[in-house]
């Protein structure tokens, strides 16, 4: 934030024009003209970010009843600041307070907060439906988000830490986290990390991840994303800490591991065997999503004789009428389908029924009677499909379903080994990714099983007491 | 990123030396055994285990005498800068050659049983990226890569186990049939699978326990290897009998190939694309082995610059034999190497351990 020396002039007029002139002559600038004891005094401010119910009551109607007690008794505002830099109170402007100068005391101005709040109300976030629990959801208010959060954990250890960040256009960024809970060490790197941020303007969480995370080159997200505030509240009395950015509803929790993308509020507040049961389904997906069209081009291709004869002779009877390889085969549909995913999202509701019909009958029969593709491939990628939409997190299924392509070249160069090559190498990574110095793979390695409460299936609630063995102090 | 190497626990010790331990060996033993010690394979395994304890009690003695030592650092404090440098440039290039021995026969195995027309670079290529991208983290990673890897025993237990069903005990008896002179003869051919056991003395500074609790793991290592070697190779002595064996290179791999689940047929190429991991974590421990030598060799903290010769050195060593008597040798000379290098050097080292203690009054 760039902070010039300038500071109040002598006369009304000359800080009115140099406010004027560093807004850029913008037209919403205001200014009304009001006297207090006995002297000329202006009230600055920005027709667009203030609330003009607050301005008369609390600034202009003690005024006008003429009182003579010192301006900071007389001001019904909530918050009350005396500046004399110029530049600051430009800024203030900007978050809508209005700046009170008088010729009665030429040495300093008031900045008094008179912000409009104009809110979305708070609905149940879209991407992230349950069917139990609590149906609110972050909005783009911090302090709205911040009650939230309060309303889910009454405690004294839940600590705010403020942060401004951004060079020319500077926003709010609150860092909360239990303060007798989480990790000392990992507080200290994430607000290092935060303060370490130099760009013009944070225009959403996904900068503040970008430049946070330990590893940005890799696939997997480090920073688990989530607009639920029983969500948040659950990491973090687990002693997690949050991020949270003015103006995005999107909070962000450190330190991840790889289970965590996995984990919904639905787990909670089901009844601990369906809980277990769907959690487990839901790890299973991880397999099929993305090595299922890699299992197929490699049987087809190199292994048929893995198959049991029946289902060799099905397989292998829908592939004699599809002219090229598997790997173009499968390419092709996977591709097909990401485009279609694609334009799902742009949809509008009304054209998207009609479309998905339309596209589940062309895609899926006229392009295997022509000899496109076979059946079993459009099976393939059908339950592909399916399983990589299982993964609560958005960040995390798209991840696995960019792996899909890698692994299916591999299969098509070394059938089996190339998975079982693919494989290794995508466990190695996951090995080696550690978010804020939290093993990205724990419980699983390093092993702990007190950890496997949480993770595979979900342990009545009774037993998964305490924290999973993280380091913590005291 | 921060290369400090954190502590393993003991448990990832146990898993580490099995991983290091399992690995291409155990699946020709059976056909090694029928040559000597015919139905009474599984004594000898039993032996060759008894002895690589032996081994690895005199290397725990060893190193319990330079806590936070691991055999390098020891090398140079016994040896001197220069014997002790020689001494570990001997490690690292028998530590290379064991590791390239290790790839070259995982490569003949692929090559007789899957992948018939690759050409013999491409798979050592894959071998040997998999185990630079492996080996060049700090400990702990590979400490857990091979944790996650032990769960693929399971499937490998039972691939193995359901051959018992073609099981007829009368193929092993009489166990004593070739007499223990060949029994003896045929653990020599048993211990060079058991080989791995070697990374303990890499890795024991970096281990997260007591020294009694340190040799208590690695001996349970050393008995679930032993174990699990018997195991298969019973398994297998029981499903043929003894005039196929001889005609059989690799009895494992034919035992699950001819078994029948109900979706899949040739379970083989299954069980050789598992397999080939563990492979991988052998490679990897060598591979691991020879860098940080070099890293200590050189004196400098990490071994992430010496990672790229390591690996190349590996892909030329096995990349030479073309022959099979040229194989044959290599296969001799890591033997000979082995007995010298895990028995001898550490034998001596610690009779000199004792010498020095002694002298110096505990102050070394």
């Amino acid at each position: 934030m760039t902070s010039s020396e300038q500071t109040i002039y002598p006369s009304l007029d000359g800080n009115i024009s140099y406010i004027r002139d560093k807004l850029c002559h913008t037209d919403d600038l205001k200014v009304r003209h009001l006297t207090y004891r006995g002297q000329s005094s202006a009230l600055v401010y920005l027709e667009s970010t203030v609330d003009p119910t607050l301005i008369e009551r609390n600034v202009i109607r003690p005024l006008r009843q003429g009182g003579d007690e010192d301006l900071s008794q007389l001001f019904l505002t909530l918050r009350l600041e005396t500046e004399h830099k110029l530049d600051k109170g430009t800024q203030s402007l900007l978050s809508g307070n209005c700046l009170f100068f008088t010729k009665d005391d030429m040495k300093q101005f008031y900045v008094l907060t008179t912000p409009a709040k104009y809110e979305r109300s708070i609905t149940e976030p879209e991407n992230e439906g349950i069917i139990r629990g609590a149906h609110n959801g972050f909005i783009e208010d911090l302090t709205v988000n911040l009650y939230q959060i309060r309303q889910q954990i009454s405690s004294t250890d839940l600590k705010v830490h403020y942060h401004n960040i951004g060079n020319t256009a500077p926003r709010k960024v609150a860092v909360m986290y239990m303060n007798n809970l989480a990790d000392p060490a990992v507080i200290k790197k994430v607000e290092d990390r935060l303060k370490g941020i130099s760009i013009d303007s944070v225009l959403s969480t996904g900068f503040i991840q970008e430049f946070m995370e330990d590893q940005p080159f890799s696939i997997f997200p480090q920073f688990l994303n989530t607009e639920r505030p029983d969500h948040t509240g659950a990491y973090l009395l687990d002693g997690h800490v949050v991020i949270m950015l003015e103006g995005d509803p999107t909070a962000l929790i450190v330190p991840v591991s790889f289970f965590c993308f996995y984990q919904t509020p639905d787990d909670y507040s089901n009844r601990w065997m369906i809980a277990s049961f769907v959690r487990f389904i839901r790890l299973l997906s991880f397999i099929t999503a993305f090595q299922l069209p890699a299992f197929y081009i490699a049987i087809v291709a190199f292994h048929s004789n893995v198959l049991p004869i029946q289902l060799f002779f099905t397989v292998q009877g829908s592939l004699t009428r599809v002219p090229y390889p598997p790997l173009v085969e499968a390419m092709l549909l996977e591709l097909i389908f990401e485009l279609l995913r694609e334009a799902g999202l742009r949809l509008p509701s009304r054209v998207g029924q009609t479309i998905g019909i339309v596209g589940g009958l062309v895609i899926g029969d006229a392009i295997v009677k022509a000899g496109f593709v076979s059946y079993t491939m459009i099976i393939v990628v059908a339950l592909t499909a399916i399983s990589s939409f299982l993964i609560p997190s958005n960040e995390m299924s798209s991840a696995i379903r960019i792996l899909r392509f890698p692994l299916m070249i591999c299969a098509s160069i070394f059938g089996f080994i190339g998975i079982a090559f693919g494989l290794t190498i995508l466990f190695i990574h996951l090995c080696k990714l550690e978010s804020f110095g939290k093993p990205y793979l724990s419980p699983l390695a390093p092993l702990k099983i007190k950890g496997f409460k949480d993770a595979f299936l979900r342990f009545p609630i009774w037993t998964i007491r305490g924290r999973h063995g993280e380091k913590k102090h005291n | 990123m921060e290369q400090a190497e954190k502590k393993m626990s003991p448990r990832q010790l146990f898993l580490f030396i099995i991983q290091a331990q399992i690995g291409v060996g155990v699946l020709s033993i059976p056909y090694d055994l029928s040559k000597t010690a015919k139905g009474g394979g599984g004594i000898s395994v039993v032996i060759a285990g008894a002895i690589t304890q032996i081994v690895i009690l005199m290397m725990w003695t060893l190193l319990r005498k330079f806590p936070g030592m691991n055999l390098f650092q020891i090398c140079i404090r016994l040896g001197g800068p220069i014997i002790g440098r020689l001494l570990i440039a001997c490690y690292v290039g028998f530590f290379i050659l064991l590791g390239s021995n290790v790839l070259l026969n995982a490569y003949m195995v692929l090559q007789r049983w899957i992948l018939q027309s690759t050409p013999k670079w491409v798979v050592l290529l894959l071998f040997c990226i998999m185990t630079y991208y492996l080996a060049k983290e700090k400990l702990t990673v590979l400490a857990r890569f091979y944790s996650l890897s032990s769960i693929l025993f399971i499937p490998l237990i039972i691939f193995v186990s359901y051959g018992l069903t073609q099981a007829r005990i009368e193929y092993m008896l009489p166990l004593t049939e070739a007499g223990l002179i060949n029994i003896l003869k045929g653990t020599k051919d048993t211990t060079i699978s058991m080989y791995g056991f070697e990374m303990f003395l890499i890795i024991f500074p970096f281990i997260d326990a007591s020294d009694s609790k340190k040799l208590k793991m690695i001996s349970l290592s050393n008995l679930f290897v032993t174990l699990f070697y018997v195991f298969v190779v019973c398994t297998c002595l029981m499903v043929f009998n003894q005039t196929q064996l001889p005609m059989i290179p690799e009895p494992v791999i034919y035992l699950v190939k001819s078994l029948n689940f109900y979706i899949i047929d040739r379970a083989d190429i299954l069980f050789l694309s598992i397999w080939s991991i563990t492979l991988v974590c052998s490679i990897a421990s060598y591979f691991y082995a020879a860098a940080d030598g070099l890293a200590v060799l050189f004196s400098k903290k990490n071994h992430q610059m010496f990672d790229p010769f390591v690996s190349v050195a590996f892909f030329l060593i096995a990349l030479l034999p073309t022959t099979p008597m040229a194989i044959d040798r290599i296969n001799k000379i890591s033997e000979y190497a082995a007995y010298v290098f895990i028995a001898g050097v550490p034998f001596l080292l610690m009779l000199f351990s004792l010498f020095v203690k002694k002298k110096a009054g505990g102050a070394v």
